[in-house]
C-alpha cells in the first residue's frame, strides 16, 4: 500500500516537473517577446521625444515670424493689435 | 547520573549473549533496559519514515511553488518594467516657458570611438571617408599615440550607419545624452547652457546642477513669444542706432514674474561649447540685465519724486525755481542736462517732464540724504541681488554718501544699479505701492503683495507724472494709443577716466502699461547709441532711441499679453489736489 502511494507520488511529481518545464519554456518565449516590446517602446519614446523637439524647433517664434513675413501678402497677415484683442474678448463675453 | 547514561549507551548496543543472561538470572531483568533493547529497530524504522515524509513535504512545497509560479508568472515578470522606466528617464529636467512651450530638453545620441586599431593608416582613411571633418594626418597621429580615440560626439542615425558600414572593426558606440535648446539664441541668458557632461555652466542650467533639481520639470515665467519680440526689437534698435549693446526686460508688475529679459549681444547655447573662444564666451554670456550694474540716468528721478511725495515733504502743486544755483563744487553750479533752458517756477510734475536736474536736487535737499538712502534701500535698489540664478550683479554705491552724492543720485549719477532691481523698484512704486520680488519661476498665485513702500495715493501721483512725460515730454515716441503708456526716459554719460563726458552715453526708458493700472513694466536701454540722420534719428538721447524702441515693443507685446485696451481712457490728475492745481497753473 505504502509502495503504491510512493510510486503514485513519484509519478505525480515527475509529471508536474514536465509540466513546469513546458510552462517555463513558454514563459521564456513570452518574456523575450516582452523585452522586444519594451525595447521598441523605448525606441519609440526616443523617436517621440525627437519629434516633439523637431516640432518645437519648427514652431519656434523666429521661424514662425519668418514664415509670416514670407506669406504676409498672400494671407493678408498683420501684427495683432489691441483693438483685435478687445474685439475677441467682447465676443467671448457675449457668447 | 553519568553512570546510568553510560550504562544506557552500552545497553543500546546489541551485545552477543545478552538475551541468554536473562534465562539464567530472571531477577536481573531491568524493565527500562528491556524496553530500550526491544525498540531499537522500531525506532530506526520510525526515523526513516519521518525523514521520508519530511522529504516529501519539502518536495511538495517546491513543486507547488514552482507550479504556481509557472501558472501565474506575474510576480516575477512585473519587475523588469521598473528597470526599463528608470533608464528612459532623462538625466536633466526639461525646461518650459509659461505657456508650456519646450525650451530645453535632453535627447539620446551616440558617441563613436576607436579602441586599439590594428592598422591606423587604413582605419584613418576609412573614417575620413565617412566623417569628412577629420583631418587624415591628425587622425593617424592620434590613433598611433593613443589606444582610445574619440571620433565624433552626438552623431545622427545616418552617420551611425555610415560608420557601421565603413568597414572599421574597432569602432565602438556609447549612448550619450545631449542637451538641446530649441529656441537657440532666445532667452539664452536665462536658460544658460551646459557642458558636454550635462553640467550646467550658467543660468537656470547651473541652478539645476547646483541645487540638484533633477526630478521635476521646470516651468519658467518667461513667455517665449514676448521674449522673441523684445530681443528682435532691441536687435533692430542696436542696428538702427549703431549701439554697442542693449538690453530690455519686461516684468509683471503684480507678481514680479520676469516675462522676458533680453541682453544683446547674445549667444547660441547649442554651439557655445564648441564654436566659441574663451573670451567670446565670457563676453556673450554676460547678462546685462541681471549681472550688470549701470548708472541709468534720469529714470532715477522717479525714485526721488516718489520718495519726496511719500515723506510728504512736497506736494504736486509746490513750485520750484529751476534757475537757482546749486553748488556742487567751489565755483561750479549744477547744470541741467545739456544746458536746457530753465524756467523760473515749475511744479514737480513739470520737473519730471522737463527732466530738470536742478529741480530734483532741490527736492533731494528737502528730503535729506539719510531718508534718500533708506528709501532706495526699501525699494530694493541697494540689495545685493538674489534671484533663482547664480549670476547676479551688485549695485555700486558712492564711497561716502555725502551731500554731493545725494544731489547726483537724485538725478541718476553716482549710483550704479542692477537693471532688474531698478525695474522691480519702479514696479513697486507704480503698482499701488507694494514691493514685489522678481522671480524666474511661474507663480501659481497671481497677486504676491509684499511690504508697502509708498501709499496708493503717491503711486497714483507718480503714474500721472509719468504719463505727462509720455504725453508732452521726452517719452512721447513711446506712446501707444490705447494703453496710456507711462514712462520716463534717461540719458546718462558713461563715466570714464574718472569723469563724465566724451565716452558716449547710455540711454534708458522705463515704462509701464496700461497706465491706469500697470500690469507690466518695461525697461529698455542702449549703450553708446549714435545719430542716424539717414533713418530720421536726429539725436543720441533717449528720446531718439530708447523711447521709440520701447513704443515698438509695447505695440507688439501688449496684445500678446492680452493687456486691457481702451482708446479713450486717460489718467486724470489725482483728484485730492485737483482744485489747487488749477490755481498753481494760473500762477505759472
Amino acid at each position: 500500500m505504502f509502495r503504491v502511494f510512493v510510486y503514485s507520488l513519484f509519478f505525480t511529481f515527475i509529471s508536474l516537473i514536465v509540466f513546469n518545464q513546458i510552462v517555463s519554456h513558454e514563459i521564456k518565449n513570452k518574456s523575450r517577446d516582452l523585452n522586444g516590446i519594451n525595447f521598441s517602446i523605448r525606441s519609440e519614446e526616443r523617436k517621440e521625444s525627437l519629434l516633439k523637439t523637431d516640432w518645437v524647433v519648427r514652431t519656434s517664434p523666429a521661424r514662425l515670424m519668418e514664415l509670416a513675413e514670407k506669406h504676409r501678402v498672400l494671407l493678408k497677415l498683420v501684427p495683432a493689435r489691441g483693438e483685435d484683442i478687445k474685439f475677441i474678448k467682447l465676443k467671448e463675453e457675449n457668447n | 547520573m553519568g553512570r546510568i547514561f553510560k550504562n544506557k549507551l552500552r545497553k543500546a548496543k546489541v551485545i552477543a549473549g545478552d538475551d541468554l543472561v536473562h534465562l539464567f538470572a530472571p531477577e536481573k531483568i531491568d524493565l527500562d533496559n528491556d524496553l530500550l533493547n526491544t525498540n531499537i529497530l522500531q525506532v530506526s524504522r520510525e526515523r526513516v519514515h519521518l525523514a521520508k515524509f519530511f522529504f516529501i513535504f519539502i518536495f511538495a512545497i517546491f513543486i507547488t511553488r514552482s507550479t504556481t509560479l509557472a501558472i501565474f508568472p506575474g510576480e516575477i515578470l512585473s519587475e523588469p518594467r521598473k528597470v526599463v522606466s528608470k533608464t528612459i528617464r532623462n538625466p536633466l529636467p526639461e525646461i518650459f516657458d509659461r505657456n508650456d512651450k519646450l525650451l530645453a530638453t535632453t535627447v539620446k545620441t551616440k558617441r563613436a570611438s576607436i579602441r586599439n586599431p590594428v592598422n591606423p593608416e587604413e582605419t584613418a582613411r576609412l573614417i575620413k571617408a565617412v566623417l569628412p571633418s577629420w583631418d587624415e594626418g591628425r587622425l593617424i597621429k592620434k590613433l598611433q599615440k593613443k589606444s582610445y580615440v574619440e571620433l565624433a560626439d552626438n552623431i545622427s542615425d545616418i552617420e551611425y550607419y555610415d560608420i557601421l558600414n565603413s568597414g572599421v572593426a574597432e569602432v565602438e558606440f556609447h549612448p550619450v545624452w545631449r542637451r538641446i535648446y530649441t529656441n537657440q539664441e532666445l532667452a539664452s541668458h536665462i536658460i544658460g547652457y551646459s557642458g558636454r557632461d550635462l553640467v550646467g555652466l550658467s543660468g537656470i542650467e547651473k541652478t539645476i546642477t547646483k541645487s540638484e533639481l533633477l526630478q521635476e520639470d521646470i516651468k519658467l515665467s518667461i513667455d517665449i513669444t514676448v521674449q522673441f519680440h523684445l530681443e528682435s526689437e532691441i536687435q533692430k534698435g542696436i542696428e538702427l542706432y549703431n549701439a554697442d549693446s542693449g538690453f530690455g526686460i519686461i516684468i509683471d508688475a503684480k507678481s514680479g514674474e520676469i516675462i522676458a529679459s533680453a541682453s544683446l549681444p547674445t549667444f547660441d547655447p547649442n554651439r557655445i561649447s564648441q564654436n566659441y573662444s574663451k573670451d567670446k564666451i565670457k563676453e556673450s554670456t554676460f547678462n546685462q540685465v541681471m549681472q550688470g550694474s549701470y548708472e541709468l540716468g534720469s529714470v532715477m528721478k522717479i525714485m526721488t519724486l516718489a520718495m519726496a511725495l511719500e515723506e510728504d515733504e512736497i506736494k504736486l502743486d509746490d513750485v520750484f525755481d529751476d534757475t537757482v544755483c546749486i553748488k556742487i563744487s567751489k565755483n561750479r553750479c549744477l547744470n541741467n542736462y545739456r544746458n536746457q533752458s530753465a524756467e523760473t517756477l515749475i511744479t514737480p510734475v513739470d520737473c519730471l517732464v522737463k527732466s530738470s536736474n536742478r529741480c530734483m536736487a532741490q527736492i533731494a535737499q528737502i528730503v535729506g540724504r539719510s531718508k534718500q538712502q533708506s528709501f532706495l534701500q526699501e525699494v530694493g535698489l541697494l540689495d545685493e541681488y538674489f534671484l533663482e540664478i547664480h549670476e547676479t550683479g551688485i549695485p555700486i554705491l558712492p564711497k561716502k554718501w555725502s551731500d554731493n552724492s545725494m544731489i547726483t543720485i537724485s538725478f541718476g549719477q553716482g549710483l550704479s544699479v542692477v537693471p532688474l532691481s531698478f525695474a522691480s523698484g519702479v514696479a513697486s512704486i507704480v503698482n499701488g505701492g507694494y514691493r514685489i520680488q522678481p522671480t524666474l519661476y511661474r507663480q501659481i498665485k497671481n497677486d504676491l503683495r509684499g511690504k508697502s513702500i509708498v501709499s496708493e495715493g503717491v503711486s497714483e501721483k507718480i503714474r500721472y507724472a509719468m504719463r505727462q512725460v509720455v504725453i508732452k515730454g521726452s517719452g512721447s515716441k513711446a506712446n501707444v494709443p490705447g494703453y496710456a503708456v507711462i514712462g520716463k526716459t534717461g540719458t546718462a554719460d558713461i563715466p570714464c577716466n574718472g569723469s563724465y563726458g566724451g565716452c558716449g552715453n547710455r540711454t534708458a526708458f522705463v515704462g509701464a502699461f496700461p497706465g491706469w493700472d500697470p500690469q507690466y513694466i518695461l525697461l529698455v536701454s542702449f549703450e553708446r547709441p549714435k545719430t542716424n540722420i539717414k533713418e530720421g534719428v536726429n539725436g543720441n538721447s533717449s528720446y531718439w532711441n530708447a523711447g521709440p524702441a520701447a513704443g515698438a515693443i509695447i505695440k507688439l507685446t501688449a496684445p500678446l499679453l492680452s493687456v486691457e485696451y481702451d482708446k479713450v481712457r486717460e489718467i486724470e490728475y489725482p483728484s485730492s489736489t485737483k482744485r489747487i492745481e488749477q490755481f498753481s497753473r494760473e500762477n505759472l
